[in-house]
């Protein structure tokens, strides 16, 4: 294991941490070599589906670093970053990809020891997961979650997140963030399930009982996944086996 | 003043930050510049520097765009290796001999130094740049960085010239024939309406102080020298070692006021700076060497800048640097080990002896070897140190009118400071010369951008040596190798230095060769670098988004130093994933804005009305807004000056000139309710006895700050305990103080948990009140309790004078702070003096406590308002401490005065002065450009879901009704291109541009292994 040089990518914001990694320079900080950065404006422009991607194409750990809380550049961008770190995560690790591969810290830019530090502790966390290749189906995994995060209403939901409890909603109600947060979850999972159906029926129609015991679930729970996709137009209607529908993905339904 | 006459272009005088900055002010605000340095490369001492404080940024990495800048600005008339000869005409009209020097170099010189290395003297006389550390030939170049790019003949010491002896291999080895040495001086003449001096200093003569054996010890170095070993491109590359014998040094000393507050050798000044550089030095050579350990010997600390207490705190707690409070009598030297012994006095009174590896002098600010004869020829007076003469109330402002000065010319100071000073000489030159704006100036020309929409990518790569920064552990020819193997690149070659001014010419030639429409640099960091290829490529006549860059230096050579080969298949990957963006890039159409010519100034204090009058003068209408009834501000509160101005007057004065203006808009009782708009454009509500709307281009943030209410020592309990501006106020109104005692204690509220900074003007205000005690009653008593008694600059000479007419002065540590009881008819104060180590009982009949200045309590609802940040003291945070200094990030937002931080009056009217100039260069603009690397939102995709709108910082997104129901549409003039929105819409209706989920993509399937 220790001869594994793990592929680190690291998305860093202009104005703290890509300035605190160049001071890291200036001060000669040495660290490993494996990271190779992605410069973003703002932590916040990190779209959860790039972290997917990243490890769809066999990266081994992903670090996102921002200004420090209270320090964004642009005054809460920090934030958005944090909450849509959380849902990858979470969601890195309901397909089974290990979620320590991903990390969000803070640097700013006169934090050049601290940025070595971190991508240092941060490689050899990594080095000792070992390699993403490990995982099996590792790139199938990594597609369907990147199909869960690009969901429109989770996306939606976290996106609401910070200004829901930054400033309350429009009606000044206060809610409670840990039901919030369960409501995101549970839209995770709810997604995760339309991910599985879609990919139950990726070989052609399918019965709501074959795909319901395929994937161990309760018939009722597929038929209504299957009813509310087919509202969006992501299922149709095949055909009926006797009176039994037959059910398929829409032409063009996936990228 | 001389009518009708005016020319419209300015001299400026001495070519290191403050020149540049003054002649970067004047051009950019529509007048001609010529700038004139006596060296052969413009940069000044700040080009010297390895780091600067507090922020410990790299110094040349942050000066160097500016030296390009000045290069390469159609309206800066570069005169470097000449001086000025004579001076002649008035304000207004001047007319200046200007003799520049041969440099037997002509501008075919293509920098690449092959002469130097020919040169039968190569490397055997000392490089000033370097102090002399490292050495260089006759024909030279002072630093690599240098602007111009010319190499330079030193007359006295070529072989050839000063015997007509020698080999010349110079001359063969040059490849551009630019050596010629039948160069002779040529002497020009020109007219300028204003001049500006900004000259700078010379550093102390530490020979003079011979007890310290510089020059006779080689490891006592000068603080400068230090700062060279400290630089990565110094004479030991970044290592920290000692002259004599080249080890690593484990403990060195810095010693503190060499050259300065010392009337033995005739400088009683404070030079003002040197405890935060040897904080500084002695914090980044820990950096450098974890073993070492510093050790810094003082007398006072005196780090009264803008976050310096927190700085000398983290320097303490943090980094272990050991603080001695002594003045070290002398060094010895072990001549056999070349170890130094430094004696001092322990905080319990004994005398010890310390071995140290390496000594630093702190050497202090003297006026440059060619100020006097500057000023002979300009008039200009001198002071009694043969700095220029000044005074606070007109801190810019000589002898001569027309002439103004800046920088540490006009007295030791540090670069912000000089920045402030050079900006704020720019608005005066200009207000004089205001008539001929844009008369004698040209825009840059720059070819018509070439269409490349739709055509197949055909991308140069260049990757960067950086001298030896890169080359030296990055296999550059692999790089460059690899480049060539990836798709759609059409050109890839590697260059010494890819910044320079020579190889911005070579790839303006190189995309016209190749034909290149996409170019990608892989050198240091775009943070720095980025604004000067841009410009390159809009020379070459392409769009300057059409770049990319790779950090293959600070994030990768620097940082990976003992690793080579994985550096160079790092920077490959490097290259690889910023060439596939590259593939994908687009140009963006540069975006302008109509501006509105009128400035609002909030604040009526002595900054604000100084800002609103200096915009006034320079012909722009200025909305005064001040909340409470009268104009003044703090300065109602002041009486008197450490000068012996009277303040009052100089208030009614203000006030006057404000109100004679007719494009000065005074609204006093007056709010501001909301701002919206960006920079050019902004609309403001003003809320009074009426709300209404006021539209303007520019804002000046100058609310002050004022005096806390101390919450100890009795204030507030007993009317005997009273603050300082109480004093003043009783010494104003001739109160008697005869046989009274009278006790100030420093420090209340300031440089304390929960309030660590100093609050900067308390000690020179409580010297002021008590020299004036001592004048109005020679027989009070006056007892100064402090900590470190913090009179910067020239106000280090009435310390003295307090001294000497029997003001005592007694120390305490925060630790034993003083006591205060009431007593039978007196107060009683209790001080532990750490010097006697005795405690101490004062008797006193008034107790004057200096409070510390505390932000205004708005503060936080005008950086609401206004969209710009406080720092964690509660003041305005501007957008780079050294060289922004009174910008903020937000375009179109000013900060001056104590907003800003604590200040003196002088001080708060230099920033005016800055201030205004900075916003004057936007109001002398019909329109302003704005960066198109803003969001987009395509209306066919977007479902009006509002997501963008709320999470939106600058509300630059709003919801519009068009075909199709309500949509988001991107307001491009407020969008700062954070990104958020996009990464955050539901439907991915959303573009960020030149940041694009396809471009982002692209890097990180470069870096999986896909790029084809």
């Amino acid at each position: 294991m220790s001869d594994f040089e793990p592929k680190i990518l690291g998305f860093l914001c202009n104005w703290c941490s890509y300035a605190g990694a160049d001071l890291a320079g200036v001060s000669r900080v040495q660290y490993p070599t494996n990271i190779r950065v992605i410069r973003v404006m703002c932590s916040g422009r990190v779209d959860p589906s790039f972290i997917l991607k990243a490890f769809e194409m066999g990266i081994d750990g992903v670090i996102v670093l921002g200004c420090h809380i209270g320090d964004c550049h642009y005054q809460s961008g920090n934030h958005q970053a944090e909450k849509k770190i959380e849902l990858t995560s979470k969601v890195l690790g309901e397909i089974g990809l290990q979620s320590e591969r991903l990390q969000l810290d803070w640097v700013s830019a006169a934090e050049g020891q601290k940025f070595g530090k971190i991508v240092t502790d941060f490689t050899n966390k990594i080095r000792d997961l070992g390699p993403i290749s490990n995982i099996e189906d590792y790139p199938k995994k990594a597609k369907l979650g990147k199909s869960i995060v690009g969901a429109s209403r989770l996306r939606w939901l976290v996106g609401k997140e910070y200004e829901i409890f930054e400033k309350g909603n429009v009606y000044k109600e206060q809610i409670d963030q840990e039901e919030y947060k369960d409501i995101i979850w549970q839209n995770v999972g709810a997604e995760y399930t339309k991910e599985l159906i879609c990919s139950a029926m990726a070989d052609g129609p399918r019965k709501v009982r074959d795909i319901a015991h395929e994937l161990a679930l309760p018939k009722k729970l597929v038929f209504d996944y299957i009813t509310e996709m087919e509202n969006q137009g992501i299922i149709h209607l095949d055909n009926f086996d006797g009176n039994i529908p037959n059910y398929k993905l829409a032409e063009g339904g996936e990228e | 003043m001389a009518e009708g006459k005016m020319v419209g272009s300015v001299l400026v005088v001495g070519g290191g930050i403050g020149g540049i900055q003054s002649s970067l002010d004047l051009a950019n605000a529509g007048f001609k510049v010529y700038l004139v340095e006596e060296k052969p490369a413009i940069g000044g001492v700040m080009a010297q520097l390895d780091k600067t404080f507090p922020t410990n940024d790299c110094s040349l990495c942050i000066l160097s765009p500016k030296l390009v800048e000045v290069g390469r600005h159609p309206n800066i008339e570069l005169l470097t290796y000449s001086d000025v000869q004579n001076i002649s005409g008035q304000v207004g009209d001047f007319t200046v001999k200007i003799k520049k020097k041969s440099r037997y170099v002509t501008d075919a010189c293509v920098g690449c130094g092959l002469c130097s290395d020919a040169c039968v003297l190569a490397e055997r006389l000392p490089n000033e740049f370097d102090e002399g550390i490292k050495k260089r030939g006759a024909i030279y170049i002072p630093y690599a960085q240098a602007v111009p790019l010319l190499y330079v003949v030193n007359e006295s010491q070529c072989l050839f010239l000063k015997n007509g002896k020698c080999s010349q291999k110079c001359l063969d080895a040059c490849p551009s024939n630019a050596i010629n040495f039948d160069m002779k001086d040529q002497e020009i003449e020109i007219k300028v309406g204003a001049i500006v001096l900004s000259p700078g200093y010379d550093k102390f003569d530490a020979t003079v102080k011979g007890e310290y054996g510089y020059g006779r010890f080689p490891n006592v170095l000068t603080s400068l020298e230090f700062e060279r070993i400290l630089s990565a491109s110094g004479p030991y590359e970044g290592h920290v070692l000692r002259p004599s014998d080249k080890k690593k040094p484990e403990k060195i000393a810095w010693i503190q006021c060499v050259g300065s507050r010392d009337s033995s050798i005739g400088k009683d000044y404070c030079s003002s700076v040197c405890c935060t550089y040897a904080i500084k030095e002695a914090i980044i050579a820990k950096e450098h060497e974890p073993t070492i350990q510093p050790t810094i010997f003082f007398m006072d600390m005196r780090t009264h800048g803008k976050d310096f207490e927190e700085y000398y705190n983290r320097a303490k707690d943090e980094h272990q640097v050991r603080f001695i409070r002594c003045r070290v009598p002398e060094i010895t030297q072990d001549p056999e080990t070349n170890d130094l012994f430094i004696k001092f006095e322990t905080e319990n009174g004994d005398w010890e002896t310390e071995k140290f590896d390496l000594v630093v002098l702190s050497v202090g600010f003297e006026p440059g070897a060619s100020i006097k004869s500057l000023a002979e020829k300009t008039g200009v007076e001198l002071n009694n140190y043969g700095f220029c003469q000044n005074s606070e109330l007109m801190p810019l402002e000589t002898s001569v009118p027309g002439i103004l000065a800046c920088g540490a010319f006009a007295g030791p100071k540090d670069i912000p400071e000089t920045v402030v000073e050079a900006s704020g000489a720019a608005a005066k030159a200009g207000g004089i010369i205001m008539s001929q704006r844009n008369k004698l100036v040209s825009q840059k020309e720059y070819p018509q951008e070439i269409d490349v929409s739709g055509k197949e990518p055909r991308i140069g790569v260049f990757v960067c040596h950086c001298g030896i920064n890169i080359g030296a552990y990055v296999d550059v020819p692999a790089v460059v190798e690899h480049a060539k193997t990836l798709p759609n690149v059409v050109h890839a070659d590697e260059n010494i230095y890819t910044c320079s001014q020579d190889t911005q010419q070579l790839l303006v030639e190189l995309i016209k060769k190749h034909d290149l429409n996409r170019i990608m640099i892989a050198s240091c960091s775009p943070r720095t670098h980025e604004p000067l290829f841009q410009e390159t490529l809009r020379e070459a006549g392409l769009n300057p988004y059409l770049f990319e860059m790779a950090n293959i230096r600070d994030q990768c050579s620097w940082v990976h130093m003992e690793e080579p080969e994985k550096a160079t298949n790092k920077s490959k990957d490097l290259v690889t994933m910023a060439v596939n963006k590259a593939r994908l890039i687009e140009s963006l159409p540069p975006m302008s804005m109509e501006v509105t010519q009128k400035a609002l100034v909030i604040g009526g204090g002595v900054a604000g009305m100084t800002s609103a009058l200096a915009i006034a003068e320079q012909g722009y209408d200025t909305y005064l807004v001040e909340r409470e009834s009268e104009l003044g501000g703090n300065l109602r509160n002041l009486k008197y000056d450490l000068e012996g101005n009277d303040l009052t007057k100089t208030l009614t004065d203000l006030i006057e000139k404000v109100n004679a203006r007719d494009n000065i808009h005074i609204y006093t009782n007056t709010k501001i309710s909301n701002t919206d708009g960006f920079v050019g454009n902004f609309h403001t509500t003003l809320e009074s006895d009426k709300i209404f709307d006021i539209h303007h281009g520019a804002i000046i943030l100058a609310t002050g700050a004022k005096e806390s209410k101390p919450t100890e020592y009795l204030f507030g309990e007993d009317d005997r305990v009273i603050t300082q501006l109480g004093l003043e106020e009783s010494l104003a109104k001739g109160e008697d103080f005869k046989g009274k005692t009278i006790t100030m204690i420093q420090c209340v509220g300031s440089r304390e948990e929960g309030r660590p900074y100093c609050s900067r003007i308390c000690c020179k205000n409580a010297i002021k009140n008590a020299i004036k005690l001592k004048e109005l009653a020679p027989d009070s008593q006056v007892f100064i309790l402090y900590r470190d008694m913090r009179t910067y600059g020239y106000s280090e000479k009435q310390y003295a004078e307090a001294r000497e007419k029997g003001v005592i002065f007694v120390r305490f540590d925060v630790s034993s702070k003083p006591e205060v009881k009431k007593g039978q008819d007196n107060l009683e104060i209790l001080v532990h003096d750490p010097i006697l180590n005795e405690d101490i009982l004062i008797s006193t009949d008034i107790l004057a406590l200096s409070p510390a200045i505390v932000p205004q309590d708005d503060n936080e609802t005008l950086a609401k308002l206004l969209k710009v940040p406080l720092n964690s003291n509660g003041f305005f945070l501007e957008a780079h401490v050294k060289l922004r200094p009174v910008d903020f990030a937000t375009d179109g937002i000013f900060v001056a005065g104590m907003a800003h931080s604590p200040k003196s009056i002088g001080e708060s009217i230099s920033q005016a002065y800055a201030a205004s100039s900075r916003a004057s260069i936007l109001l002398s603009k019909d329109s302003v450009s704005i960066e198109p690397t803003i969001s987009s939102i395509d209306p066919e995709i977007c479902i009006g879901c509002g997501l963008c709108v709320a999470n939106c910082p600058y509300n630059a997104i709003e919801l519009k009704l068009q075909e199709g129901g309500k949509k988001a549409e991107v307001i491009s003039a407020s969008c700062k291109g954070c990104g958020v929105c996009g990464a955050s819409c539901p439907h991915l209706a959303i573009t960020m541009k030149h940041f694009t989920d396809r471009e982002i993509t692209a890097q990180i399937l470069a870096f999986g292994g896909e790029c084809q």
